[in-house]
């Protein structure tokens, strides 16, 4: 992590961080554009808004813009629309399908009479995962006692200027919708089942993890993906994604990348003015934030072994003890799910 | 300096009547045991106040009109000398100082004539001598002298743990820094916090912001110019220190009478302190390093004369996670190397006792190396640069109230960008190499001092500079009104290797006048400029040792300053304290920024990531001295702006929408207090503090939401400032008592850096809290990195035998 870095640098052991009061003075909405389509089945949404002042809240209740006019253009003059869903999401239709080595561009007019273009983005192709290891590391942790570091490995095309993106999530099988808070002294906790498969689900929205090929074309990628906890000896199940950047959206994730993990250190590049894809069509100069990307994406998914290591991992003592009375819906959210997840 | 000692030699005339008949007093200052020339040593007729210092040949000469005097001479660590000469004539007279251990601090800390204030034509040059420094605060426990030119006027830093000196609003890459003569391509140990100059070999150093003489040019902001001490030893002896951070040795001898060297090594290891941390991040880091510096002399005859200068040194540093997503390869620790390897042979003549000559080979070689020793991603990325160059000059002193240099320059330079091999069998880095950036940069020089009456004084000189960028790379051609990007390459053109690709060249003059107000007051007024052909490219806000050197090429045009300069130089009471008032306007030429996003490291086209345009700076400088009693020190006040504008034709060619901005180190406000006490004991107390207002710093003006993330919006470069910085540290050094008849003579500093502890702020940077939750995106979420943000006391002992 680079936000590390700088303590590294601090040879007494005296660098500290402390929060910094700073008011910040009146800004100019910008238009946001933040959309991707993929060759996976739809519907692909465009998300508009306008910016925020740095130090508000930016609710898409009061930013998120409601009536342009969007839609998709190919290299073949073909034009997509898109309808407007809820909160300025914009999405496209049930048919619509793109393919690797088509161009598209994304046109918007707003209501004002504004109109916006992105540069065309082709859809690359992108390797399939060949595999996905992972490598055990032991901790002296009082609870976790190892983790195990997983990649992906992958061989890149010959062809120099492939980016790679990755995502990440994790589904485990929940049988139990509600447990009691765990009582001290007797160490009893009551459970109580779900009514359908459930599955508990986490993943890194903030993650970026993107890779170029400039050192290494031709040559086997192994990227990092994500280090999960030895608390079990049973599989743990991941679905990985590998999607195809254009170099244009490459350059605009680094940056965004180096911007949001920068901690002001002597290694950090101090911020900059970040330019995606889209301009105003009858204003170059005018600043459009955001960026429209196209996608090629491979999926894998693994339930990888944990039971290789002869370290016993933690586990409470607590005394399970299971309610029959009734069962507990599974609620879908951001970390639940009644969707059996692709390759289980 | 040859040419430097006689301008002392000839402006130091300057009180003296120059009517009536005139008569020389010359000759030689020996160490009376040895034999060997004492360089520096003070010549002066108190009476008369004149005097003068001791040149590379330990040759002086005085111009003294017709009566009996008293001529005094004093050199560190010798007793002082007078002798009574009646000067009816021309007089040879050589001199013979006795080593002695008892020396008056007041002679210590004056090298130079006491009305070298106002009566030298010196305008923003500042000479500092080792014995001077060696009172002054110690840092970790060891001097340091780029520290101490932190202290100076018109200086400043980015922020501590940064390598570097911004010399009145120049960039960290535009100061010369010489060690005998090599230039130094990175001087800063342990990142930045001690520097190249191990402080037991440092004679002195004479530091010019503007207005360098003729002789010295390639750099657009300053030259640092460091003496090492010339070896000098009648038997074998021992010197050293063990401190915290690093300890020193020395070892001096000599080889039959004409023969002389020493060699002084350093060495740290503060890894312990590392571990001593609970965070892993930081137990992770290591740091260590060690230099060399050797010298010697050998004096063929009375007028020739060889010295060799070798340096070397080695840095090691790791730093634990993946600091290199610059290179685009993932990496759980990187392990930093740098090394510096420089050589310098002298050849001194002395022609006649008018006319001196002077022939230096220098090589100067630089490699920074990084590592990353993860097997499944392993690579080795090596830079460097090869500086190989020889310089010859003749000074001519046919009367006292001229004296004329003039000679040449030619220096071949050789950068390798970067080197890229992978470092283990199953790492897919592919083999990359930078095609290397080499030029020829030659000068011709001339210059002239000159008093044409007791009122004015000027020095006035010319150079020309020129550069050759040679081949063995391609050159490529951009669509016309597009910007220079790979995407708009239409054409290349390869250029073999001793082909020219391109040739730049200027003329630069210099000048500076002199002009007494009264008989201790003077205004003197200068311009100058100085062009650059080699210079860093960095996008850090501080410069790292692993940033990459460029050359001047077909679309990196070379730097060139214009600097106006202005100021009144008084001394009072008796030369005790001296008074000076600088301003200075500096036009910078081809300044040159990175552009938003470019990646420098390992760029097969460096100028797609930089942007060229304009600079200018200007300011105040207020510096009180007390030179002699039981305080001494000084008290300096710089009020300095610097700005940048970079407007090109398009959007993406613009910095700050094309307007003018402050540059990184903007710091309008700076006020030094050094402060040294010394009374008749053995303990000798220092304090400085240091303020200074905070360095530019970019803040967003809005922030959006794309793929989850919360991303501030910078729009504007450099426009808010992180709070201000003061700073106070003590320190006490216990020498061993005069009289002490111990084989080992030993003395113990203990410092105190930043006494009362502030955090004060080396960056203010953003983070906006990515989870969703409104509260925090309703914050700023701006944060304030400390380096140094506690007391930090040390002890060294240094001992001699």
């Amino acid at each position: 992590m680079r936000s590390l870095l700088f303590i590294a640098l601090a040879l007494f052991l005296a660098t500290c961080i402390s929060p910094y009061d700073l008011k910040i003075a009146d800004h100019s909405p910008k238009l946001v554009v933040d959309g991707v389509i993929t060759d996976q089945p739809g519907p692909h949404v465009v998300r508009l808004a306008y910016s925020a002042p740095y130090n508000n809240d930016p609710s898409y209740l009061t930013t998120a813009i409601k009536d342009a006019t969007v839609y998709i253009e190919d290299n073949e003059g073909l034009r997509t629309m898109l309808t407007h869903k809820s909160l300025g999401s914009y999405e496209t239709p049930q048919s619509f399908t793109s393919h690797v080595g088509k161009q598209y561009s994304l046109a918007i007019v707003l209501s004002n009479g504004k109109v916006y273009r992105s540069h065309p983005e082709e859809m690359k192709p992108v390797a399939k995962i060949d595999t996905i290891v992972g490598s055990y590391r032991e901790l002296n942790g009082e609870f976790l006692r190892g983790e195990f570091d997983l990649r992906v490995e992958t061989k890149d095309p010959p062809t120099p200027g492939d980016f790679y993106a990755y995502r990440w999530k994790h589904y485990e099988f929940k049988p139990w919708c509600w447990a009691s808070p765990p009582n001290t002294q007797t160490r009893v906790v009551y459970r109580i089942r779900c009514c359908e498969g459930c599955w508990q689900t986490a993943e890194c929205p903030e993650c970026i993890n993107i890779v170029s090929d400039k050192f290494v074309n031709g040559g086997s990628l192994s990227v990092p993906i994500v280090t999960i906890p030895y608390d079990s000896k049973d599989p743990y199940f991941i679905v990985i994604e590998q999607r195809s950047l254009s170099n244009a959206a490459y350059s605009f994730w680094h940056e965004v990348s180096t911007q949001i993990t920068s901690s002001g250190g002597i290694f950090d590049k101090p911020p900059i003015t970040i330019t995606g894809n889209l301009y105003n069509v009858d204003d170059p100069e005018e600043q459009v934030l955001g960026f429209f990307g196209v996608s090629s994406v491979q999926v894998k998914s693994i339930h990888f072994k944990r039971d290789k290591i002869d370290k016993i991992p933690y586990s409470p003592d607590w005394i399970y003890q299971e309610l029959v009375v009734q069962c507990i819906t599974c609620e879908t959210g951001s970390t639940q799910s009644t969707v059996t997840p692709p390759g289980w | 300096m040859v040419i430097r000692s006689f301008i002392t030699i000839v402006f130091l005339m300057m009180t003296t009547t120059l009517f009536g008949q005139l008569f020389y007093i010359r000759g030689y200052v020996y160490e009376a045991n040895s034999k060997r020339p004492l360089i520096g040593a003070n010549v002066s007729v108190k009476v008369m106040s004149i005097g003068a210092s001791t040149d590379s040949s330990g040759y002086y000469q005085l111009e003294v009109e017709r009566r009996a005097l008293v001529l005094t001479v004093s050199y560190l660590g010798y007793q002082t000398k007078s002798v009574k000469v009646i000067a009816n004539r021309n007089i040879d007279l050589d001199i013979f100082l006795e080593p002695g251990s008892e020396v008056l601090e007041e002679v210590l800390v004056q090298t130079e004539a006491t009305d070298h204030n106002f009566s030298s034509t010196d305008l923003g040059v500042a000479k500092i001598s080792a014995t001077f420094l060696n009172k002054m605060p110690a840092f970790m426990g060891e001097r340091d002298i780029l520290k101490s030119i932190l202290l100076l006027p018109g200086v400043s830093t980015v922020g501590e743990g940064t390598t570097g000196l911004n010399v009145r609003g120049g960039n960290q890459d535009q100061n010369l820094i010489l060690m005998d003569g090599a230039p130094l391509f990175n001087t800063s140990h342990l990142m930045g916090f001690l520097s190249v100059f191990n402080s037991d070999v440092v004679d002195n150093f004479t530091f010019y912001k503007g207005g360098a003489p003729a002789n010295y040019g390639g750099r657009v902001s300053s030259i640092l110019d460091t003496k090492l001490k010339t070896p000098n030893a009648d038997k074998p002896r021992i010197e050293g220190g063990i401190g915290l951070v690093a300890s020193r040795l020395l070892f001096e001898s000599n080889v039959g009478k004409k023969f002389s060297f020493y060699l002084a090594g350093r060495l740290s290891f503060p890894d312990y302190l590392f571990r001593l941390s609970k965070n892993t991040n930081v137990s992770g880091a290591r740091a260590n390093f060690y230099d060399l510096t050797g010298k010697a002399d050998y004096r063929i005859s009375e007028k020739h004369r060889l010295t060799f200068t070798a340096y070397r040194s080695n840095d090691n540093f790791r730093l634990a996670g993946d600091s290199l997503s610059a290179v685009e390869i993932n990496a759980s620790s990187t392990l930093f190397n740098w090394r510096s390897n420089n050589q310098v042979l002298t050849w001194n003549n002395l022609i006649s006792q008018k006319a001196t000559m002077r022939v230096s080979m220098v090589q100067s070689l630089y490699r920074s190396d990084m590592f990353n020793k993860d097997q499944r991603t392993a690579y080795d990325l090596v830079s460097g640069i090869n500086f190989r160059g020889i310089t010859g000059d003749v000074v001519l002193t046919p009367n006292v109230k001229n004296s004329v240099g003039f000679g040449v320059s030619v220096n071949h330079i050789t950068v390798s960008p970067g080197t890229l091999t992978p470092a283990s069998d199953i790492s897919p880095v592919i083999e990359l190499q930078i095609a290397k950036d080499r030029g020829i940069e030659s000068a011709l020089f001339f210059s002239h001092e000159w008093m044409p009456s007791e009122k004015i004084a000027l020095t006035y000189g010319l150079r020309y500079s020129s550069f050759l960028s040679l081949g063995g790379k391609y050159v490529y051609d951009y669509m016309p009104n597009s910007s220079r990007a790979a995407a708009n390459i239409v054409d290349s053109t390869y250029f073999g290797r001793n082909e020219i690709v391109t040739h730049y060249g200027g003329f630069e003059p210099r000048i500076s006048v002199r002009i007494n107000v009264t008989r201790s007051s003077s205004l003197k007024v200068g311009y100058s400029r100085m062009y650059q052909y080699l210079q860093q490219l960095s996008n850090t806000t501080a410069a790292l040792p692993t940033d990459r050197w460029q050359l001047s090429a077909p679309y990196i045009k070379p730097q060139f300053a214009d600097q106006l300069s202005a100021g009144y130089f008084v001394n009072f009471a008796d030369s005790k304290y001296e008074v000076s008032t600088e301003f200075y306007y500096k036009d910078l030429h081809n300044a040159t920024d990175y552009r938003d996003g470019a990646n420098l490291l390992l760029n097969e086209i460096p100028e797609t990531g930089i942007l060229q345009g304009k600079g200018r700076a200007y300011g105040m400088e207020v510096f009180m001295r007390k030179k002699s009693g039981i305080l001494t020190g000084w008290i300096s006040y710089t009020n300095s702006h610097s700005f940048l504008k970079i407007d090109g034709d398009r959007r993406e060619d613009r910095i700050n929408n094309g307007d003018w901005y402050a540059s990184n180190f903007n710091k309008p406000h700076t006020l030094n207090v050094v402060a040294i006490f010394k009374s008749k004991s053995r303990v000798t107390y220092s304090a400085n503090f240091t303020y200074s207002s905070g360095r530019p710093f970019t803040v967003p003006s809005d922030k959006y939401l794309v793929d989850g993330k919360y991303v501030p919006n910078y729009v504007g470069r450099n426009n808010e400032k992180i709070p201000d910085y003061h700073r106070l540290d003590l320190s006490a050094t216990i020498d061993d008592k005069p009289s002490s008849t111990k084989k080992i003579r030993g003395s113990w500093v203990f410092s105190i850096y930043n006494v009362y502890g502030r955090k004060n702020a080396y960056s203010v940077f953003f983070k906006t809290k990515n989870d969703n939750i409104p509260v925090y995106a309703k914050q700023a979420n701006a944060y304030k990195l400390s380096i140094f943000g506690t007391v930090f006391p040390s002890v060294t002992y240094n001992f001699k035998f």
